[in-house]
C-alpha cells in the first residue's frame, strides 16, 4: 500500500498549490465559498428545506401570494408554495443538469478534438466538417427544435443542449492538440515507439485539459441559463418541478405586484452562474503554467 | 557620484513555499561610459535585478522590501508609475530581453513598431520623419537594406536579425544606460559575436553605459569592464574582468570558470563494425505557398548527405540552426519520411520494412534526448512514468518490478529514488536533462541521439551532463550523434566531427584533426567566434558576416560562397566535390581542390 500513498503525495501538494493560488485572488476565494455552500445546499436540500411537501403539486390555496415574511423567507406562489424551498431544491435541479450536460459534451467532444488535432489529414476533416455543421445553428435554436422533436423533458433537454454544446470542446482540444503534438515529449513518445492511442489520451489529452477546465467551469452557468431559457419556454422542466427557469415563467405573470415569485429564482441563477464564471476566471489563472512556477 | 548605483537592495518573493529572498545587494556601482557584466546561473536573480530597476517587477508576488536604486543621484524606487513611463524607460534606461523570438509584436511589422515607438517618445514627430528616422536606426544596427526589413514582420527575420532591430528599439528614444539580458542566449555563435561587436561598437559610439547580464564567464570576460558575480540575490565577487577571470576570488567564480573551459579529450571506443550507414539522404520539405507565389519549390533541409557510424563512437554534427542537422537525425529516427536516400542499421534498410517487428526493433535501438527539457517530458506525468515509458511499449512489468527499473535508471544517472514521484517542473533544468537521459536509457539502446543535450541548461549542470554522457557511455558501451552549436560540447565528447552548411556536409574528419586545423573557411570562422576564457577585448573574436542563405533558393556553386572571406569567382559556379586530407577527413571547397592539385598539404 506503500505505492498508493506514495503516488498520491504530489497530487495532494499540488492540490494545496492551487489552492494557494486560488485564495490569493479574493474573489475567487469568495465564489468558491460561495458555491461550495449553494452545491451543499443542493445535495441537502431534501432534508434541510422548511417546507418539504411544497416541492410537488401540493396547493395552500389560502397561504397563495404571502409576503416574505419569517415563516416564509421569501414569500408563497401562486399555490401557496413556499418559493424559498422551491428555491433551494431548484439548485439540485439545475446543478444536476448543468453537470450531466457539461459532461456529455466533454465525453463527445474532449476524444474527438484530441483525435483529429492529433491525426490530422482525412480524419481531422471528417471530424471538422462534422463539427461545423452543428456550429452553424444558433445552440438555443438548435436545442428548442431537438426538444420539439424528442418531446419536451428535463432529460431531452439536458441531451438537447448536450447534442448542441459538445462542438466547442471539440474546436477547443483540437486547437490545443495541434499545439502539443509538436512538443518535445510527444516525439520522444514516437522515438520510443509508444502506441497512437496512448500517444493522444495519455500524452496529448492531458495537456490540452487545462483550457477545456476552464471552458466547462464557465459552461457550467452557460448550461444553467440555458436550461432555464428552455424552462421559460415550456420546453424543459414540468410543472411541479421546481426548476427556476420554470419558477421565473409561471411568476412572471405576477410580477410586479408579487415580485419575489420570480426575483429569487432570478437571483438563484443570477448568484450560481456569477460563481461559476468567476471560478472559471480563477481556474485560468491557476491552471496558466506561468502563474504555477511562480 | 556614480552615474548608476544600487544601495541595501532587498528584494523578496512570496509564494506556495514561502518568502524567499531573491536579491540582496549592498551597494553595486556604474560608472558612465562603463560595462558592467553580471553573471550568474539561472535562478540567481539576474532577470529579477533587471526588472526592479525598470519597476517592471510584478508585486506581488515580489516585494521590495528596502533600498535605493540611484540613476545619477535619483532613486527609481520612489518616482511613480507614470514618471517612470515618461522619463525613464526607454528615455534613460532601455532593455534588451532574452528571448527575441518572442519580444516583438508578431502582428505589426517592424515600421509600426519602430514608428510608434519613435513618436511615442518624441512629440510631434510626423510619420514621414519617424520612418526615415527609423531606417536610420536600422543603418545603424548594419541591417542590410533597412528599406525592406521595415515592411516586414518578426517571423520573416532570423533570430539575429530580429535581435539588431530590438537593439535599434533600445536606441530609439537615445536611452544612454542599457540593460542587455542575456541578449545572445539561444543565438548561434557566429551571430552571437557579431551581435556583441555592434553593442561594443554604439556603446562607444553613444557613450552609453551597459549592463550585461550573462550566464557565460568567457563571454562577460571578454565583453565587460568589469565583472560581478550573482548568487542567491548577492553579489559574492566583484572586480575588472581580467581579474574576475583570470584570478577569481570565491570558489563559485572558479566553479563558473572551470565550467568554461574544455577539459578532457574524449576517448577513443569505436570499433570497425559499422553500426549506423546513411546513404545520400536526403529530405527535402514541398512549399506550395499561393500567398508568395511560391509554387512547387522544395526546401533542401538535407541535400545528399552519407557517413558511417562505427559502434562505440561519438559523431559530432555541428553547424548554424537551420543548417539542417536536426532534420537530418530526425529523418534517421523516422520522425520524418526521407525524400531520398537510404539508412542502414547493424546492415538492415530502416526504411525498407517500415513496420512490422524490423521497426520497432530499431526503435528500441534507437533513442533521443532533445535540447529542452523542459518539454521533452510531459509536464503531468510522475517522474516514474516518464522514465518508464520505454519499458511499457517494450517490456511487460509488473508495477513493483517496474519501480524497480525505474529506480535503478534514476541511481544511474544520479537522482535519488524519491525522484519518481514528483512532477518534471519541480526538477532545475540539469535534473530534468537527467531524467530525459534516463528515460532514453530505458529500452536499453545501441545508439542514443543527443540533440543539443546542453544548450538550455545551466553551465554548471552543463559539464555534470557531459560527464554523466560519458560515464553512460563508457558503461552501455553506446554510440551516440551530438548534435550541437557549441564547439566546446562536441569538443569534449566527439570522435569524429561532421560540419554541416545549408544541408551538406562541409567537412568530416576525426576531431583531433579538425579541431587542431579546421580546413573549411567555414569551420574556421565558427571557431573564431567564440570568446575564450582568458580573453579580454573583442579583438580576438572574428565574426562571419551576412545571413544564411534561404535553403529554397541554395546559392550556386558552393553554398558557402556568399559569406566566405575567401570566395573567389569560381566558387559561385563550380560545386565542389570532396577533398580528402587523410583516410577519413574530407572537405568540400574549391580551394583545398586547388591546392590539391598543386601537391599541397594533402594526402
Amino acid at each position: 500500500m506503500k505505492n498508493w500513498t506514495d503516488s498520491l503525495k504530489p497530487k495532494i501538494r499540488s492540490m494545496q498549490e492551487s489552492f494557494y493560488l486560488l485564495a490569493r485572488n479574493r474573489l475567487s476565494l469568495f465564489a468558491l465559498v460561495l458555491l461550495c455552500v449553494i452545491v451543499l445546499l443542493a445535495i441537502l436540500a431534501p432534508w434541510i428545506i422548511p417546507y418539504p411537501q411544497d416541492i410537488a403539486d401540493e396547493a395552500h390555496i389560502a397561504d397563495k401570494f404571502l409576503a416574505p415574511s419569517a415563516a416564509h423567507w421569501f414569500g408563497t406562489d401562486e399555490l401557496g408554495r413556499d418559493v424559498f424551498s422551491r428555491v433551494i431544491y431548484g439548485g439540485r435541479v439545475s446543478l444536476s443538469t448543468a453537470i450531466l450536460t457539461v459532461g456529455i459534451s466533454l465525453l463527445i467532444g474532449v476524444p474527438l478534438g484530441a483525435v483529429a488535432g492529433t491525426l490530422g489529414g482525412h480524419v481531422d476533416n471528417v471530424i471538422m466538417r462534422i463539427t461545423d455543421i452543428f456550429l452553424s445553428f444558433p445552440p438555443l435554436l438548435l436545442a428548442i427544435s431537438l426538444v420539439a422533436i424528442l418531446g419536451s423533458s428535463l432529460t431531452n433537454a439536458i441531451l438537447a443542449i448536450a447534442i448542441s454544446w459538445w462542438p466547442w470542446y471539440t474546436r477547443l482540444v483540437r486547437g490545443q492538440a495541434i499545439s502539443i503534438k509538436e512538443r518535445k515529449f510527444v516525439q520522444a513518445a514516437e522515438t520510443i515507439g509508444t502506441g497512437k492511442l496512448k500517444i493522444i489520451f495519455r500524452h496529448i489529452v492531458p495537456n490540452c485539459i487545462s483550457p477545456v477546465i476552464v471552458q466547462a467551469s464557465m459552461d457550467m452557468g452557460g448550461v444553467i441559463l440555458t436550461v432555464a431559457s428552455l424552462s421559460f419556454l415550456g420546453l424543459g422542466a414540468k410543472a411541479p418541478t421546481p426548476e427556476w427557469g420554470l419558477m421565473i415563467s409561471t411568476g412572471r405573470t405576477y410580477f410586479p405586484d408579487m415580485w419575489w415569485c420570480c426575483i429569487f429564482p432570478g437571483l438563484a441563477i443570477f448568484i450560481t452562474v456569477l460563481c461559476f464564471n468567476l471560478l472559471g476566471d480563477a481556474a485560468r489563472e491557476i491552471l496558466d503554467p506561468k502563474t504555477r512556477k511562480r | 557620484m556614480a552615474f548608476f548605483e544600487i544601495k541595501n537592495l532587498l528584494v523578496r518573493h512570496k509564494s506556495f513555499d514561502g518568502v524567499k529572498t531573491v536579491l540582496d545587494i549592498d551597494k553595486l556601482t556604474v560608472e558612465k561610459g562603463e560595462t558592467y557584466g553580471l553573471v550568474g546561473e539561472s535562478g540567481q536573480g539576474k532577470t529579477v535585478l533587471a526588472l526592479t530597476i525598470l519597476k517592471l517587477l510584478q508585486c506581488p508576488p515580489g516585494i521590495i522590501e528596502q533600498g535605493e536604486i540611484l540613476l545619477e543621484g535619483v532613486n527609481l524606487l520612489k518616482k511613480t508609475e507614470r514618471s517612470m513611463q515618461a522619463e525613464i524607460r526607454g528615455k534613460r534606461i532601455a532593455m534588451i530581453f532574452q528571448d527575441p523570438m518572442s519580444c516583438l509584436n508578431p502582428v505589426f511589422t517592424i515600421k509600426d513598431c519602430m514608428v510608434d515607438a519613435l513618436r511615442q517618445n518624441h512629440k510631434g514627430m510626423s510619420r514621414k520623419e519617424a520612418v526615415s528616422q527609423a531606417v536610420k536606426l536600422l543603418q545603424e544596427v548594419k541591417l542590410a537594406d533597412p528599406e525592406s526589413t521595415l515592411v516586414k514582420y518578426p517571423h520573416q527575420l532570423s533570430g539575429g536579425q530580429r535581435q539588431r532591430v530590438i537593439i535599434a528599439l533600445a536606441l530609439c528614444c537615445g536611452a544612454d544606460f542599457l540593460i542587455a539580458d542575456e541578449p545572445t542566449r539561444n543565438l548561434d555563435v557566429t551571430i552571437q559575436a557579431s551581435i556583441l561587436k555592434l553593442l561594443r561598437e554604439l556603446q562607444k559610439k553613444h557613450g552609453m553605459t551597459v549592463l550585461f547580464i550573462a550566464n557565460n564567464l568567457s563571454l562577460v570576460g571578454a565583453f565587460c569592464d568589469r565583472v560581478g558575480i550573482l548568487r542567491d540575490g548577492r553579489i559574492v565577487e566583484e572586480g575588472t574582468a581580467d581579474q574576475v577571470v583570470s584570478h577569481p576570488r570565491e570558489e563559485y567564480t572558479r566553479l563558473l570558470r572551470e565550467a568554461c573551459e574544455t577539459k578532457l579529450k574524449p576517448t577513443d571506443d569505436s570499433q570497425e563494425e559499422i553500426l549506423l550507414r546513411v546513404e545520400h539522404l536526403k529530405k527535402y520539405f514541398d512549399i506550395n505557398d499561393e500567398v508568395r507565389h511560391i509554387r512547387h519549390q522544395s526546401l533542401k533541409a538535407v541535400d545528399d548527405v552519407s557517413f558511417d557510424i562505427h559502434s562505440g563512437e561519438v559523431l559530432g554534427i555541428v553547424g548554424e540552426s537551420g543548417c539542417g542537422k536536426s532534420t537530418l537525425v530526425n529523418t534517421i529516427l523516422e520522425l520524418f519520411e526521407p525524400t531520398a536516400g537510404k539508412v542502414y542499421f547493424e546492415g538492415k534498410d530502416i526504411f525498407g520494412e517500415s513496420n512490422g517487428s524490423q521497426g520497432n526493433a530499431f526503435k528500441k535501438n534507437v533513442q533521443i534526448v532533445f535540447q529542452d527539457p523542459y518539454w521533452s517530458l510531459n509536464p503531468r506525468w510522475l517522474v516514474k512514468d516518464i522514465v518508464a515509458e520505454p519499458l511499457d511499449v517494450y517490456e511487460k512489468l509488473g508495477e513493483a518490478e517496474r519501480l524497480i527499473r525505474v529506480e535503478e535508471l534514476l541511481a544511474m544517472v544520479g537522482l535519488p529514488g524519491d525522484a519518481c514521484y514528483k512532477y518534471p517542473h519541480e526538477f532545475s533544468g540539469g535534473e530534468r536533462q537527467r531524467i530525459a537521459i534516463a528515460r532514453s536509457l530505458a529500452s536499453n539502446p545501441k545508439l542514443v541521439v543527443l540533440d543539443e543535450p546542453t544548450s538550455s541548461i545551466d553551465v554548471f549542470s552543463q559539464n555534470q551532463i557531459l560527464d554523466l554522457i560519458k560515464e553512460l557511455k563508457k558503461k552501455f558501451g553506446l554510440t551516440n550523434i551530438l548534435i550541437s552549436h557549441d564547439l566546446a560540447v562536441v569538443h569534449e565528447l566527439s570522435n569524429r566531427i561532421a560540419v554541416m552548411y545549408l544541408g551538406k556536409i562541409v567537412e568530416f574528419g576525426p576531431a583531433r584533426e579538425i579541431f587542431e586545423h579546421p580546413r573549411h573557411p567555414y569551420t574556421q570562422a565558427l571557431f573564431d567566434a567564440i570568446p575564450r576564457v582568458g580573453d579580454t577585448g573583442m579583438e580576438g573574436i572574428r565574426t562571419l558576416e551576412g545571413q544564411i542563405p534561404s535553403p529554397i533558393n541554395p546559392p550556386s556553386g558552393c553554398p558557402f560562397h556568399t559569406r566566405c572571406p575567401m570566395a573567389q569567382d569560381r566558387c559561385k559556379e563550380e560545386v565542389p566535390q570532396e577533398t580528402y586530407y587523410s583516410e577519413r577527413h574530407y572537405v568540400r571547397c574549391l580551394l583545398a581542390e586547388e591546392q590539391q592539385e598543386k601537391g599541397g598539404d594533402v594526402l
